[in-house]
């Protein structure tokens, strides 16, 4: 049986044309999404990278100052983009804060040194400078650790000790309970100290609503015993008609320093009401400002009736420096902790609001810190923003100088700068 | 690497249709919600304003200015997001049992193609990818338009212009549009884990088919708990021992050595075990 | 007569000591047979017996628990798909497909497509390349499934019970397919229990029963030397 397919005369499949017609649709998607996907991301990380960069340019003044110091502030543009910047010795340097990666890697800066000699030191702890002290030769851990709460304080939380020598590498921990735990539903460890084969410990001690307890705890290192707990200072129990006492340790900055005294200042809080905008609105009613000695563990009060009531104290070596705003200006009230004396005060002109600027800054209240015995204030002012160093303990002007963008904004109206946070690089 | 390609094309061109009615509805959806979001801000501003006689500056003292972010929060904004989002979670095990269906099996023809029949895994988790990641651009195209409505809705006045980075700081948002690229790989990094090993686990059940969902499982199980083995033991046994940067290093290498178990396994599945 | 011993050289599908189970059930226990290239050779044996899965398992669409399966005297590789293909008893594309989108998808997949060959025989089963496989008749839609595997230049070809569930005139068609120069030079696998319509047409038979080959014979020979047609050897050995 023989059988042939009869011939075709033409080809004529549904398959006409060019073979890549069939590939238009993933193609168009697929150039669409890489460019609108990879624009995306270079625009972020392209206006980080154009972010207008910041010079100091001085008008008076050492710029040693500047020397290490760094200036972390936020800048807007427009309506997409905003970004976290720090100046650093004449350098603009972005700082990331929209990546998870950030989170997982940063570090506060009094660590870094830490991290690079002795790693394991700082494994399982908390990385908060107050817990930690470190001089040349030690380094020192304290932790309250507590149970979670499950229906009620418990009795077993307790203190963590650790302390490295730092030329020998050899650690020395411990962990001690202390009997009345279940007193305090939460103890904040304000600074750690090492001295003579102890560590001392001044924390905050946390009652009920308002009670509030400085303690020293001392512990012995050889005998890795608690050998003293002493309640400090507490503050005033009565809470009635809008009025509250409550101390700050060291105006709330922790550090790894070693450091002969702390500072507490006690102040009394009124809550009014304030008649025009009838928001109701907090006021120091009365300061209380103590010195203590961690050698001695000795607390003392500074007679401080004359500079009336202080608003912000820090400490600096062997001076304490009160703070107040009076009027349109800024109050700084020396006084040396071993002569036991006041010094002049110093008075720095700070604007409550910047009016004669077209910056249209949000954040229009001036920036003011005090660290290490110098006092910072950033100011908004026409063309930029002014920058001043003083010294606490003289009064007088270190460094004077402007902080400008170095190229043309990008945007008249909507862009804003404002400074947050002053430190130096450690 | 030829027939890989065309197979993608070919399970993108699948799914094509539905595509672009989800791209179609997400676009309506989230203007309509522009639109009413924006026009219902202003009807009530004008109300307060006019109708109640409430001068402008009291009533910015009172009322919050509108921006992106309240659009972003509004029902008819998300839910197509959402809608995406299940579609293609359901498409993930579809792209595969759609294979097996009916009585015109398919899969005889993919599994007869003279090719390795690791790229039908590959290129079936290629179009997915393709599908997740046009999605993502279409957000992204769509903010610009969106924002232009809004203006011309809203006086400026009444609204205060965000940096994008605001509004897509929302639990959700920020989520399938990471802020930084580094991000975007980690996210979507773990979500092309997820799927990987969500193929090889279906293809536990075809090849096995009722004991196959134990096993398939099983080895999700297996995957996961591998992938948060570092964690876990750093956690529990070892008390936070590692700091975070060592932790995000292991997770980066058990989540590659998951996802090349699961394209070695299901590999090895489709090649020696799998049954039409 | 048991197969033919296996000389290197030889052209062939063997399929050695297969067995397969299907959870508990034992299907294939241990099958043993060679079809060569050149030869129409027909699995013969009652409904379930496990004929489609013999194919399947030539084809790597099942796996096997234990035997070897050679195809020329290698494993089946990827590329053993521009040899060798299967056209089972349902259609093998999408049904929304029309007859010219699956050859396009052959085409392109397939370097041993014959376009020309796939349009002659689309012209000779009296189809059109717009229709949608969906829309075919029962006879229409085997007619392409066949003709998606004749249009491969391959060197073997599996076909399950090509004839079911086909009317007579269909039949009439696809069995002259079988006489072409189309299967000519090629090794045919047909899977059947209803040989009467193809006896005439085939060279050599396996009988499989409960798991096993009973009898694998070349037709022409038994018809030769004893006399017997393919029915009678059945008899002989289902009687046994």
């Amino acid at each position: 049986m023989d059988w042939k397919l009869p011939t075709k005369i033409q080809n004529q499949g549904l398959m006409g044309g060019s073979r890549m017609k069939k590939y238009w649709k993933i193609v168009v998607v697929l150039i669409i999404t890489v460019i609108t996907i990879g624009t995306h991301y270079i625009r972020t990380s392209y206006a980080s990278q154009t972010m207008p960069e910041f010079e100091i340019k001085k008008i008076s003044g050492d710029e040693k100052e500047l020397q290490n110091l760094i200036i972390y502030g936020e800048y807007n543009v427009g309506d997409f983009l905003y970004y976290s910047f720090k100046i650093l010795n004449g350098k603009t340097i972005n700082i990331n804060q929209d990546s998870i990666i950030s989170e997982i890697v940063e570090l506060p800066s009094q660590f870094e040194t830490i991290m690079k000699e002795h790693k394991n030191f700082l494994r399982q702890k908390v990385l908060i400078p107050g817990n930690f002290y470190e001089d040349e030769g030690w380094l020192a851990y304290a932790e309250y650790e507590m149970e979670p709460l499950v229906g009620g304080l418990t009795n077993r939380n307790k203190f963590i000790i650790d302390v490295m020598n730092k030329k020998t590498n050899e650690t020395v921990d411990f962990e001690v309970a202390i009997p009345d735990s279940e007193n305090y539903y939460m103890i904040d460890i304000n600074d750690v100290q090492l001295m003579n084969g102890k560590v001392k410990v001044l924390a905050t001690n946390y009652s009920d609503e308002e009670s509030e307890e400085a303690h020293l705890y001392v512990f012995d290192i050889k005998e890795k015993k608690l050998i003293r707990d002493d309640v400090i200072l507490k503050n005033s129990e009565d809470r009635e008609n809008g009025k509250w006492t409550s101390f700050s340790i060291n105006n709330d900055n922790f550090s790894l320093k070693p450091s002969e005294y702390a500072l507490i200042l006690l102040q009394s809080f009124q809550e009014e009401m304030n008649e025009n905008s009838k928001d109701v609105e907090t006021k120091i009613s009365g300061s209380e400002c103590y010195v203590y000695n961690f050698e001695k563990e000795v607390l003392e009060k500074i007679n401080n009736e004359e500079q009336g009531v202080v608003e912000t104290a820090s400490l600096h070596n062997s001076t304490v420096f009160l703070q107040s705003m009076i009027d349109d200006r800024l109050e700084v009230v020396p006084y040396d902790i071993e002569t036991g004396t006041w010094r002049e005060k110093s008075l720095f002109n700070v604007p409550q609001t910047s009016r004669n600027t077209d910056n249209g800054d949000l954040h229009a209240e001036p920036f003011i810190t005090v660290l290490n015995g110098k006092i910072y204030i950033i100011n908004a002012i026409d063309d930029g923003y002014s920058l001043f160093i003083g010294d606490l303990s003289t009064g007088k002007s270190l460094y004077e100088g402007k902080i400008v963008a170095k190229h043309k904004k990008v945007d008249q109206y909507n862009d804003k700068t404002y400074f947050r946070l002053i430190e130096l690089k450690s | 690497m030829n027939r890989y390609l065309k197979l993608v094309n070919f399970e993108f061109n699948r799914f094509f249709k539905l595509y672009i009615v989800l791209v179609f509805v997400t676009i309506i959806m989230q203007i309509f919600a522009v639109i009413l979001e924006s026009r219902r801000y202003v009807r009530e501003a004008e109300k307060i304003i006019y109708g109640e006689m409430m001068s402008k500056a009291v009533f910015f003292k009172n009322y919050e200015p509108f921006t992106m972010a309240r659009i972003v929060q509004s029902n008819w904004f998300y839910w197509p997001i959402a809608l995406c989002i299940v579609v293609l979670l359901i498409y993930v095990f579809f792209i595969w049992y759609r294979d097996w269906l009916g009585k015109n099996s398919f899969i005889y023809r993919l599994l007869m193609l003279p090719t390795a029949r690791l790229n039908l895994y590959l290129a079936k988790a290629t179009a997915i990818l393709i599908f997740v990641f046009g999605l993502v651009a279409l957000q992204f195209l769509l903010f610009p338009i969106e924002i232009q409505i809004m203006k011309w809705i809203v006086p400026a006045e009444f609204r205060v212009d965000l940096p994008m980075k605001e509004y897509t700081n929302f639990i959700y948002l920020s989520a399938i549009l990471p802020g930084s690229i580094i991000d975007f790989f980690i996210f979507y990094g773990m979500g092309i884990v997820a799927v990987f090993v969500t193929f090889t686990a279906i293809l536990f059940e075809r090849c096995y088919r009722l004991k196959g969902i134990i096993f398939g499982g099983f080895y999700g199980l297996v995957s996961v708990g591998f992938f948060l083995t570092p964690l876990l033991i750093d956690s529990f046994l070892l008390k936070n021992y590692f700091f975070p940067v060592e932790l995000f290093v292991m997770e980066v290498i058990a989540g590659t050595i998951v996802l090349i178990g699961a394209v070695w396994i299901g590999n090895y599945l489709l090649k020696y075990k799998i049954r039409v | 007569m048991k197969g033919l011993i296996t000389q290197g050289g030889i052209p062939m599908i063997e399929v050695k000591n297969v067995t397969k189970k299907f959870g508990r059930k034992e299907v294939l226990k241990g099958v043993s047979f060679t079809a060569e290239k050149g030869q129409i050779t027909c699995l013969i044996g009652i409904n379930g017996v496990g004929k489609t899965t013999i194919m399947q398992a030539i084809m790597s669409l099942i796996p096997i628990n234990s035997g070897e399966i050679l195809i020329d005297g290698r494993k089946l590789t990827k590329d053993s798909y521009e040899k060798i293909t299967f056209i089972p008893d349902t259609i093998t594309m999408l049904p929304q497909m029309r007859i010219g989108d699956a050859f396009a998808f052959m085409a392109d997949f397939y370097q041993s497509w014959n376009q020309k060959r796939a349009e002659e025989l689309l012209e000779f089963f009296k189809l059109e390349e717009t229709e949608r496989i969906s829309e075919l008749s029962k006879g229409n839609t085997a007619k392409v499934n066949m003709l998606l595997g004749l249009a491969l230049d391959v060197d073997y070809l599996l076909m399950d019970e090509p004839f079911s569930g086909i009317d007579i005139f269909s039949r009439e068609e696809i069995a002259n397919v079988f006489t072409s120069h189309l299967i000519e030079d090629r090794g045919v696998i047909i899977t059947t229990h209803e040989i009467n319509d193809i006896e005439h047409l085939i060279d050599k038979v396996v009988l499989i029963d409960n798991g096993v080959v009973l009898q694998e014979f070349n037709v022409e020979e038994v018809r030769e030397k004893d006399g017997k047609s393919v029915m009678d050897v059945m008899r002989e050995v289902y009687e046994k």
